[in-house]
């Protein structure tokens, strides 16, 4: 059973629609992620599965109930993006009161704490004000808050957001291990690279809508590339490459081309020979989340102008009219 | 109730943080500070005793249990061989009882034993009487024409007839003399006793009135410090108390806390709706509804214990300096906490519409002052009728409608101020207010302000639960 089942989902606020019909399932014991562009929609589905936000239509599951009701959210932990803690508490008084919230008697809270606090490396300024903390502490307390009191789900929305490297390679290490534990952790963030680096699977989110889901390993292997360089004074003989059924682009310095499944880059190499074009460098660039993202985006922008301008020409025919 | 001592510690840790829990505490022990450095001094027995005493004439019918107050006349009370033990004050008291009605016979019935007939006697259904308005401005006795009279509604003394007259006992003599001392001094430990004389028309009494010195109805100098403020008065002391527990506690005193307290407080809702802070708390397993009336509960218990302190302090600080330990001044913790509830709730809803701390606080204090405007007006308007000062209807009606419908704060004040004053006002003193001032229901003051209430955090609590985020 999934522990996330979202299906058909829609938000809207006003005229906007901030989420198109999604549909979204993940299984437990994942780390997976959902990228997109800021705007995208992934907060307004985070915060629809603990009930923050209502939803329009459509339906959102969480562990198999509701989404929002208050027993899922005793089992569910959440750091928000841009969270504010108030700054009158320490680290430790924090926990405490968000563990009074959920219930938690005194002895586990004070054992859970202080083990949670040790593992975001902010043992030694848990008594300190959080006012007195900086943005990479208070980033850490917030995953302290968001697992310390043994979720089974845990939303994390940018979690690597302002901390520095040695932080963000702690912070994979850390949702590694809360995955070995078997809880699923449900990733928001638009760094590409921390995605591809900590999640299980993906979800690319453009605009409200779901547009590509995966494994980071299947998203990224899905185009073959090789980057050639020939040597000074030799031109890249592109049309007849493309000829045999090649797709080729071209930069000041490369020319890539990209291989369709079947075909093999030993036949451009031959045809390179052939005409005595001497070759500098070859390198084959795998695409990486990145790639892919930027190809969604744009593809999906492309088909949104494309609509624009069918729409455009179709007001300016009535017009016309 | 895990939940709510949790919100509640949190409410307190933010207000400790915030500094304004030491704000409010130092305001409140300046406040018992000042009332404490008010000294009562009771005045010479010999003067005051001979002058107050001439005011057992007017008495309080059906054994000093009636709302009325009478008098007969041909009676008149000398104090005599005054002698003073501290507070206690020994004396004769003189009780010379003559009428001849200026035509020079005798009296047929005695006026003393008239009183103390019409003393055991329940008094008349009230009706109107004409009240000369000079008398209500407490002023010039000459002005009296038929015009300044204004209608009055008074309880009327008994009729006695000369047989009841002559029935009565020296017991009873001596038992109406007593409650003469509880209703014009407040003073209840009196040992009174006939003292055989030969003149007609004359009863002796020796009498003991314990503490009677520093009862609430013996006139009392007020100092500041060592400053004498009031002197040479005949001001009782229950009615100097009053005017502090009222005017300086729960009048500017109390504005005063309300005001900063409305101030202070107004961040906390606001604080809590900000974006990334509502979040955390609303994603764990407490109601976004339930959180947002926990906190307003917060902050009203806050503000209960600040008004405990400074009530409670005040109240202390009052019955050391005077002696006056009536605990009916304590009321004046709920009715604070109350007026609090009310503006609290109103600045929740404007916090909850707006988000912003000083859009709740700015309109919150304009709320106030226009609930403290409409009252005030309202009151100069019915002091304006009871004087028949010019043709105000039109204008009175319109204050009248608007205090019935809005939160009744200013009536709140009244009612505070009636049920202090009977804890600090001798009986008589408390009969002419009841005559001249008339209270507003309690079922209206308290219901309209809780219908309020519950309006204000209902809509509060509606648009917090639709919005999202």
């Amino acid at each position: 059973m999934a522990v996330i089942d979202v299906s058909n989902l829609q938000k809207d606020y006003g005229s906007l629609q901030a989420l198109k019909s999604v549909t979204l399932q993940v299984d437990s014991g994942q780390i997976y992620g959902l990228l997109g562009q800021n705007g995208a929609g992934k907060s307004t589905m985070i915060k629809i599965l603990l009930g923050i936000v209502r939803l329009t239509s459509g339906e959102a599951n969480l562990l198999g109930f509701p989404a929002g009701t208050i027993e899922v959210r005793k089992r569910v932990g959440y750091l928000p993006e841009d969270h504010a803690f108030p700054g009158y508490h320490t680290g430790e008084s924090l926990l405490h009161f968000y563990g009074e919230l959920y219930g938690m008697n005194r002895p586990d809270r004070v054992k859970r704490i202080a083990e949670s606090l040790d593992i975001v490396g902010l043992s030694k300024r848990g008594s300190s004000k959080i006012k007195t903390y900086s943005k990479g502490m208070k980033q850490r307390l917030g995953i302290a808050q968001s697992f310390f009191h043994d979720p089974e789900v845990i939303f994390l929305d940018e979690p690597t957001d302002g901390v520095d490297p040695v932080g963000r390679k702690e912070i994979r290490e850390l949702l590694a291990t809360l995955k070995d534990e078997g809880r699923t952790i449900f990733v928001n963030s638009h760094l590409l690279q921390e995605i591809e680096l900590m999640c299980d699977r993906v979800a690319i989110m453009h605009k409200g809508e779901i547009v590509r889901t995966g494994t980071v390993a299947e998203l990224t292997k899905t185009v073959e590339r090789f980057s050639i360089t020939l040597a000074p004074g030799a031109d890249f003989p592109v049309a007849e490459v493309k000829a045999l059924g090649f797709k080729v682009e071209r930069d000041d310095e490369e020319t890539h081309v990209e291989l369709k499944p079947g075909q093999s880059i030993d036949t451009v190499l031959d045809l390179l020979s052939s005409k005595n074009l001497r070759l500098r460098n070859v390198r084959e660039s795998k695409q990486t989340l990145e790639d892919i993202f930027m190809d969604l985006v744009e593809q999906a922008e492309r088909g949104s102008t494309k609509r624009g301008v069918r729409v455009a020409r179709a007001v300016g025919a009535r017009r016309d009219d | 109730m895990r939940t709510f001592l949790a919100i509640l510690r949190d409410s307190f840790r933010e207000a400790v943080d915030g500094f304004v829990i030491y704000i409010m505490l130092i305001l409140s022990l300046l406040t018992i500070a000042f009332v404490a450095c008010i000294g009562y001094q009771p005045v010479d027995a010999e003067g005051h005793l001979s002058k107050s005493i001439k005011n057992f004439a007017v008495f309080i019918p059906d054994k000093g249990e009636s709302t009325a107050i009478s008098a007969v006349p041909g009676v008149n009370y000398e104090a005599t061989a005054i002698k003073v033990n501290g507070k206690d004050v020994l004396f004769d008291l003189e009780v010379t009882s003559k009428s001849d009605f200026g035509l020079g016979k005798a009296p047929a019935i005695d006026p003393f034993r008239t009183a103390v007939a019409g003393w055991l006697k329940k008094a008349y259904k009230s009706e109107k009487r004409k009240i000369p308005a000079a008398v209500l401005r407490g002023g010039n006795k000459g002005n009296t024409s038929d015009s300044t009279l204004r209608d009055l509604e008074v309880a009327l003394a008994p009729d006695v007839s000369a047989e009841e007259a002559a029935a009565i006992t020296d017991e009873q003599m001596v038992e109406f003399i007593k409650n003469q001392f509880v209703a014009h001094y407040g003073c209840g430990d009196v040992k009174v006793r006939r003292r055989s004389n030969p003149d007609a028309g004359k009863y002796v009494y020796e009498v003991e009135a314990i503490n009677l010195r520093g009862s609430r109805g013996w006139a009392h100098d007020v100092s500041f410090l060592h400053w004498n403020i009031i002197t040479n008065n005949d001001l009782p002391l229950g009615l100097v108390v009053h005017v502090i527990e009222d005017t300086i506690v729960n009048g500017i005193g109390g504005g005063i806390l309300l005001l900063i307290s409305v101030i202070l407080t107004s961040f906390f809702i606001p604080n809590m709706l900000r974006k990334g802070t509502l979040d955390l708390v609303v994603s764990k397993p407490v109601g976004k509804v339930q959180y947002l009336l926990y906190k307003y509960l917060g902050g009203l218990i806050f503000i209960t214990l600040v008004s405990a302190i400074t009530v409670g302090g005040v109240w202390f600080v009052i019955g050391i300096r005077s002696g006056m330990w009536d605990p009916r001044f304590l009321i004046t913790i709920p009715a604070l906490v109350l007026s609090f509830a009310l503006l609290y709730a109103f600045s929740t809803v404007i916090a909850v519409l707006t988000r912003s701390a000083i859009a709740a606080m700015l309109l919150t204090i304009a709320f106030t002052f226009g609930l403290w405007l409409v009252g005030y007006i309202k009151k100069q308007l019915d002091v304006a009728k009871v004087m028949e000062e010019g043709n105000l209807d039109t204008v009175s009606s319109i204050f009248d409608g608007l205090n019935n419908v809005l939160p009744r704060y200013k009536d709140l004040d009244k009612l505070t101020s009636k049920v202090t004053s009977e804890g600090a006002y001798t009986p008589i003193l408390l009969r002419f207010q009841d005559m001249l001032i008339e209270p507003p229901s309690y079922v209206g003051v308290l219901g309209i302000t809780f219908l309020y209430i519950v309006a204000f955090l209902g809509l509060a609590s509606w648009r917090h639960s639709t919005r999202d985020g």
